[in-house]
Protein backbone atom coordinates (compact mmCIF):
# COMPACT_ATOMS: atom_id res chain seq x y z
CA UNK A 1 0.00 0.00 0.00
CA UNK A 2 1.49 2.88 -0.96
CA UNK A 3 1.18 6.15 1.89
CA UNK A 4 1.08 9.70 1.35
CA UNK A 5 3.37 11.50 3.69
CA UNK A 6 2.84 14.64 2.07
CA UNK A 7 -0.12 15.65 4.15
CA UNK A 8 1.52 14.56 7.37
CA UNK A 9 4.65 16.37 6.38
CA UNK A 10 2.67 19.93 5.79
CA UNK A 11 0.99 19.09 9.00
CA UNK A 12 4.24 18.68 10.86
CA UNK A 13 5.56 21.84 9.48
CA UNK A 14 2.44 23.84 10.26
CA UNK A 15 2.97 22.88 13.97
CA UNK A 16 6.41 23.94 14.17
CA UNK A 17 5.87 26.77 12.54
CA UNK A 18 2.88 27.46 15.50
CA UNK A 19 5.46 26.46 18.18
CA UNK A 20 7.97 28.82 16.85
CA UNK A 21 5.62 31.59 16.40
CA UNK A 22 4.12 31.50 20.26
CA UNK A 23 7.11 31.64 21.43
CA UNK A 24 8.58 34.19 19.57
CA UNK A 25 5.70 35.93 20.27
CA UNK A 26 5.71 35.19 24.23
CA UNK A 27 9.20 36.46 24.11
CA UNK A 28 7.91 39.56 22.76
CA UNK A 29 5.97 40.44 25.82
CA UNK A 30 8.64 39.67 28.55
CA UNK A 31 9.66 42.90 30.49
CA UNK A 32 13.25 42.60 30.11
CA UNK A 33 13.16 42.64 26.53
CA UNK A 34 14.60 46.02 26.13
CA UNK A 35 17.16 46.09 28.88
CA UNK A 36 18.81 43.12 27.28
CA UNK A 37 20.97 43.77 24.09
CA UNK A 38 21.83 39.77 23.93
CA UNK A 39 17.97 38.91 24.58
CA UNK A 40 16.83 41.67 21.95
CA UNK A 41 19.39 40.37 19.16
CA UNK A 42 18.46 37.08 19.73
CA UNK A 43 15.14 37.53 19.05
CA UNK A 44 15.95 39.57 16.28
CA UNK A 45 17.86 36.39 15.09
CA UNK A 46 14.66 34.37 15.30
CA UNK A 47 12.28 37.08 13.63
CA UNK A 48 14.42 36.58 10.74
CA UNK A 49 14.23 32.87 11.18
CA UNK A 50 10.22 33.17 10.74
CA UNK A 51 10.86 35.14 8.13
CA UNK A 52 11.99 31.99 5.98
CA UNK A 53 8.62 30.53 6.31
CA UNK A 54 6.07 33.15 5.18
CA UNK A 55 5.83 31.33 1.57
CA UNK A 56 6.99 27.43 1.07
CA UNK A 57 9.98 28.64 -0.89
CA UNK A 58 11.24 31.55 0.74
CA UNK A 59 14.87 31.65 0.80
CA UNK A 60 16.25 34.80 2.78
CA UNK A 61 15.21 37.67 5.07
CA UNK A 62 17.02 40.42 6.29
CA UNK A 63 17.23 44.36 7.88
CA UNK A 64 18.66 47.11 6.25
CA UNK A 65 19.62 50.57 7.39
CA UNK A 66 20.23 53.82 5.73
CA UNK A 67 23.74 55.02 7.32
CA UNK A 68 24.06 58.45 5.81
CA UNK A 69 23.75 58.15 2.03
CA UNK A 70 25.09 54.32 2.17
CA UNK A 71 23.35 51.22 3.26
CA UNK A 72 24.19 48.44 5.84
CA UNK A 73 22.91 45.05 7.10
CA UNK A 74 22.65 44.85 10.66
CA UNK A 75 21.20 41.33 10.93
CA UNK A 76 20.53 38.39 8.15
CA UNK A 77 18.98 34.67 8.03
CA UNK A 78 22.00 33.81 6.02
CA UNK A 79 24.69 34.91 3.32
CA UNK A 80 22.44 34.41 0.43
CA UNK A 81 20.19 37.69 2.08
CA UNK A 82 23.13 39.47 2.50
CA UNK A 83 24.39 38.73 -0.97
CA UNK A 84 20.82 40.46 -2.39
CA UNK A 85 21.39 43.21 0.05
CA UNK A 86 25.09 44.09 -1.11
CA UNK A 87 23.27 43.85 -4.90
CA UNK A 88 21.12 46.55 -3.89
CA UNK A 89 23.83 48.63 -2.13
CA UNK A 90 26.44 48.18 -4.55
CA UNK A 91 23.58 49.74 -7.24
CA UNK A 92 22.34 52.27 -5.03
CA UNK A 93 19.03 51.12 -5.98
CA UNK A 94 16.70 48.21 -5.75
CA UNK A 95 13.41 46.81 -3.28
CA UNK A 96 15.27 47.78 0.05
CA UNK A 97 17.13 50.85 -0.82
CA UNK A 98 13.75 52.58 -2.09
CA UNK A 99 11.98 51.56 0.83
CA UNK A 100 14.61 53.16 3.13
CA UNK A 101 14.49 55.85 0.80
CA UNK A 102 10.84 56.79 0.74
CA UNK A 103 9.21 54.66 3.63
CA UNK A 104 6.95 52.70 1.38
CA UNK A 105 6.81 49.15 0.28
CA UNK A 106 8.33 47.53 -2.22
CA UNK A 107 7.87 44.40 -3.48
CA UNK A 108 8.90 42.83 -7.03
CA UNK A 109 8.88 39.79 -9.21
CA UNK A 110 11.77 39.49 -11.07
CA UNK A 111 11.44 37.83 -14.74
CA UNK A 112 14.39 39.36 -15.93
CA UNK A 113 17.53 41.45 -15.70
CA UNK A 114 15.69 44.01 -17.68
CA UNK A 115 13.63 44.50 -15.36
CA UNK A 116 13.05 47.52 -12.78
CA UNK A 117 16.20 47.87 -10.38
CA UNK A 118 18.20 45.69 -13.09
CA UNK A 119 21.36 45.58 -11.66
CA UNK A 120 19.43 43.82 -8.23
CA UNK A 121 17.63 41.76 -10.61
CA UNK A 122 20.39 40.30 -12.43
CA UNK A 123 22.26 38.96 -9.73
CA UNK A 124 19.17 37.80 -7.81
CA UNK A 125 18.42 36.14 -11.42
CA UNK A 126 21.89 34.63 -10.77
CA UNK A 127 21.40 33.29 -7.14
CA UNK A 128 17.97 32.39 -8.13
CA UNK A 129 15.64 34.45 -6.65
CA UNK A 130 12.59 36.05 -8.19
CA UNK A 131 10.92 37.56 -5.66
CA UNK A 132 11.31 40.23 -3.56
CA UNK A 133 9.47 42.64 -0.93
CA UNK A 134 10.93 45.10 1.68
CA UNK A 135 8.79 46.86 3.71
CA UNK A 136 9.80 50.18 5.52
CA UNK A 137 10.45 49.59 9.65
CA UNK A 138 8.42 52.18 11.54
CA UNK A 139 9.63 53.95 14.82
CA UNK A 140 13.46 53.27 14.45
CA UNK A 141 15.70 55.73 14.82
CA UNK A 142 16.93 55.20 11.15
CA UNK A 143 15.72 54.63 7.50
CA UNK A 144 15.05 50.85 7.73
CA UNK A 145 13.62 48.25 6.19
CA UNK A 146 13.06 44.60 6.59
CA UNK A 147 13.77 42.42 3.06
CA UNK A 148 12.32 39.10 2.16
CA UNK A 149 13.73 37.00 -0.93
CA UNK A 150 12.16 33.89 -2.43
CA UNK A 151 12.30 31.37 -5.46
CA UNK A 152 8.99 31.91 -7.02
CA UNK A 153 7.84 34.21 -9.14
CA UNK A 154 5.12 36.44 -7.27
CA UNK A 155 5.87 34.62 -3.79
CA UNK A 156 4.30 37.81 -2.03
CA UNK A 157 1.53 38.78 -3.89
CA UNK A 158 -1.07 36.96 -1.62
CA UNK A 159 -2.61 39.27 1.02
CA UNK A 160 -1.97 36.59 3.64
CA UNK A 161 1.66 36.75 3.14
CA UNK A 162 1.97 40.68 2.83
CA UNK A 163 -0.06 40.75 6.07
CA UNK A 164 2.00 37.90 8.00
CA UNK A 165 5.42 40.24 6.57
CA UNK A 166 3.78 43.47 8.21
CA UNK A 167 3.22 41.83 11.28
CA UNK A 168 6.93 40.76 11.27
CA UNK A 169 8.33 44.00 10.39
CA UNK A 170 6.56 45.35 13.30
CA UNK A 171 7.93 43.14 15.57
CA UNK A 172 11.22 43.25 14.06
CA UNK A 173 11.09 47.54 14.64
CA UNK A 174 10.47 46.86 17.81
CA UNK A 175 13.30 44.55 18.64
CA UNK A 176 16.53 47.20 16.98
CA UNK A 177 18.41 48.72 19.08
CA UNK A 178 17.38 52.52 20.25
CA UNK A 179 14.08 51.64 18.98
CA UNK A 180 10.80 53.54 19.50
CA UNK A 181 8.70 51.20 17.85
CA UNK A 182 5.30 49.77 19.87
CA UNK A 183 3.84 46.93 19.67
CA UNK A 184 0.73 48.63 21.15
CA UNK A 185 -2.75 49.14 19.50
CA UNK A 186 -2.43 53.19 18.68
CA UNK A 187 -5.83 53.43 19.22
CA UNK A 188 -7.48 53.75 22.64
CA UNK A 189 -10.38 51.98 24.54
CA UNK A 190 -13.17 54.45 23.97
CA UNK A 191 -16.20 54.92 26.44
CA UNK A 192 -18.07 52.89 23.60
CA UNK A 193 -16.08 50.07 23.97
CA UNK A 194 -16.04 50.58 27.53
CA UNK A 195 -19.86 50.59 27.04
CA UNK A 196 -20.13 47.27 25.75
CA UNK A 197 -17.51 45.27 27.28
CA UNK A 198 -19.57 46.07 30.29
CA UNK A 199 -23.19 45.58 29.00
CA UNK A 200 -21.75 41.85 27.80
CA UNK A 201 -20.12 40.95 31.33
CA UNK A 202 -23.37 42.00 32.66
CA UNK A 203 -25.09 39.66 31.17
CA UNK A 204 -22.79 36.65 31.31
CA UNK A 205 -23.14 37.39 35.28
CA UNK A 206 -26.94 37.22 34.68
CA UNK A 207 -26.48 33.64 32.65
CA UNK A 208 -23.05 32.27 34.55
CA UNK A 209 -25.77 33.12 38.09
CA UNK A 210 -29.18 31.35 36.78
CA UNK A 211 -27.91 28.59 34.93
CA UNK A 212 -24.69 25.53 35.17
CA UNK A 213 -22.49 27.56 32.94
CA UNK A 214 -19.16 29.80 33.02
CA UNK A 215 -18.54 32.91 31.28
CA UNK A 216 -17.25 31.24 28.29
CA UNK A 217 -20.33 28.99 27.94
CA UNK A 218 -22.22 32.00 28.53
CA UNK A 219 -20.91 33.90 25.77
CA UNK A 220 -21.35 30.60 23.68
CA UNK A 221 -25.19 30.92 24.85
CA UNK A 222 -24.96 35.09 23.83
CA UNK A 223 -23.08 33.96 20.19
CA UNK A 224 -25.64 31.11 19.70
CA UNK A 225 -28.81 33.79 19.97
CA UNK A 226 -27.21 36.06 17.96
CA UNK A 227 -27.02 33.75 15.83
CA UNK A 228 -30.45 32.21 15.86
CA UNK A 229 -32.13 35.71 16.00
CA UNK A 230 -29.90 37.52 13.42
CA UNK A 231 -28.98 40.04 15.10
CA UNK A 232 -25.86 41.69 17.09
CA UNK A 233 -24.92 40.12 20.10
CA UNK A 234 -25.32 43.18 22.01
CA UNK A 235 -29.11 43.26 20.98
CA UNK A 236 -28.65 39.91 22.71
CA UNK A 237 -26.87 41.09 26.20
CA UNK A 238 -29.40 43.90 26.30
CA UNK A 239 -32.69 41.48 26.03
CA UNK A 240 -30.80 39.50 29.36
CA UNK A 241 -30.50 42.47 30.72
CA UNK A 242 -33.93 43.40 30.22
CA UNK A 243 -35.49 40.44 31.20
CA UNK A 244 -33.76 40.08 33.87
CA UNK A 245 -34.92 43.50 35.05
CA UNK A 246 -37.88 42.07 34.95
CA UNK A 247 -37.17 38.93 36.63
CA UNK A 248 -38.55 37.08 33.39
CA UNK A 249 -34.94 35.73 31.76
CA UNK A 250 -36.19 32.56 30.18
CA UNK A 251 -33.12 29.63 29.06
CA UNK B 1 -20.91 40.46 -3.49
CA UNK B 2 -24.26 40.19 -1.56
CA UNK B 3 -23.66 40.17 1.90
CA UNK B 4 -26.13 36.97 1.94
CA UNK B 5 -24.08 34.78 0.21
CA UNK B 6 -20.82 35.22 2.16
CA UNK B 7 -20.68 32.09 4.80
CA UNK B 8 -18.54 30.07 6.57
CA UNK B 9 -15.46 32.19 5.98
CA UNK B 10 -12.59 32.05 7.68
CA UNK B 11 -10.99 34.63 10.35
CA UNK B 12 -8.53 36.14 7.72
CA UNK B 13 -10.95 35.77 4.84
CA UNK B 14 -13.57 37.46 7.24
CA UNK B 15 -11.31 40.49 7.96
CA UNK B 16 -10.48 40.77 4.23
CA UNK B 17 -14.28 41.09 3.42
CA UNK B 18 -14.98 43.29 5.92
CA UNK B 19 -12.21 46.22 5.03
CA UNK B 20 -11.41 46.12 8.85
CA UNK B 21 -7.97 46.61 10.02
CA UNK B 22 -6.43 44.44 13.08
CA UNK B 23 -6.71 47.35 15.47
CA UNK B 24 -10.50 47.30 14.61
CA UNK B 25 -10.77 43.75 15.44
CA UNK B 26 -9.39 44.24 18.45
CA UNK B 27 -10.88 47.18 19.84
CA UNK B 28 -14.52 45.04 18.72
CA UNK B 29 -13.45 41.99 20.95
CA UNK B 30 -12.51 44.09 23.90
CA UNK B 31 -16.04 45.39 23.58
CA UNK B 32 -17.21 41.59 23.35
CA UNK B 33 -14.87 40.58 26.74
CA UNK B 34 -11.96 39.48 25.36
CA UNK B 35 -8.77 40.32 26.60
CA UNK B 36 -6.24 38.95 23.74
CA UNK B 37 -3.54 41.03 22.76
CA UNK B 38 -3.39 42.77 19.57
CA UNK B 39 -0.69 40.74 18.23
CA UNK B 40 -2.19 37.54 19.17
CA UNK B 41 -5.04 38.96 17.34
CA UNK B 42 -2.64 39.43 14.72
CA UNK B 43 -1.67 36.11 14.47
CA UNK B 44 -4.77 34.45 15.25
CA UNK B 45 -6.25 36.05 11.98
CA UNK B 46 -3.11 35.04 9.90
CA UNK B 47 -3.68 31.98 11.07
CA UNK B 48 0.47 31.95 12.78
CA UNK B 49 -1.28 30.64 16.42
CA UNK B 50 -4.68 28.39 16.71
CA UNK B 51 -7.10 30.14 18.98
CA UNK B 52 -9.19 27.86 21.19
CA UNK B 53 -12.90 27.92 20.83
CA UNK B 54 -13.75 30.58 22.79
CA UNK B 55 -11.27 32.87 21.30
CA UNK B 56 -11.73 32.21 17.71
CA UNK B 57 -14.96 32.85 18.33
CA UNK B 58 -14.64 36.37 20.22
CA UNK B 59 -12.89 36.76 17.09
CA UNK B 60 -15.27 35.87 14.35
CA UNK B 61 -18.44 37.62 16.77
CA UNK B 62 -15.95 40.76 16.31
CA UNK B 63 -15.96 40.61 12.56
CA UNK B 64 -19.49 39.31 12.24
CA UNK B 65 -20.67 42.14 14.39
CA UNK B 66 -19.30 44.29 11.19
CA UNK B 67 -21.28 42.68 8.65
CA UNK B 68 -24.00 42.92 10.78
CA UNK B 69 -24.05 46.36 10.95
CA UNK B 70 -24.11 46.36 7.28
CA UNK B 71 -26.78 43.75 6.18
CA UNK B 72 -24.73 40.73 7.09
CA UNK B 73 -25.86 37.80 8.85
CA UNK B 74 -22.56 35.93 10.76
CA UNK B 75 -20.54 35.10 7.87
CA UNK B 76 -17.27 34.17 9.49
CA UNK B 77 -17.59 30.79 10.88
CA UNK B 78 -17.53 29.62 13.95
CA UNK B 79 -15.88 26.59 16.22
CA UNK B 80 -18.47 24.75 17.74
CA UNK B 81 -16.86 24.56 21.42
Amino acid sequence: MLVDNSSTRQWETALVSEKRWATFIAHLHSDDLHRSAGRGAGLLGEALGLGLTITPDSVGCSVTEQTGSGFVTPAASNELALQLDHAQYAAADGPCVAACRDGLTHGITIMSDEDLYSSFTAAALGLGVRSSLSLPLVGVHRPAALNLYAQSPSAFESAHSRGVAALLARCVAALLPDSDAVLEPTRQVGAEVERKHALMHRAQRVLTGRYDMDEEQAFTELVRRSRAEQCSVFAVAQEVMAATDDGGEQP
Amino acid sequence: VNPDDLRDLSLFEGLDRSGMDYEQVWLAQVGLGGTTGPVEIEAYILGLLRPDAYRHNLIAQAINEHFLDGGGNHPVAYIDP
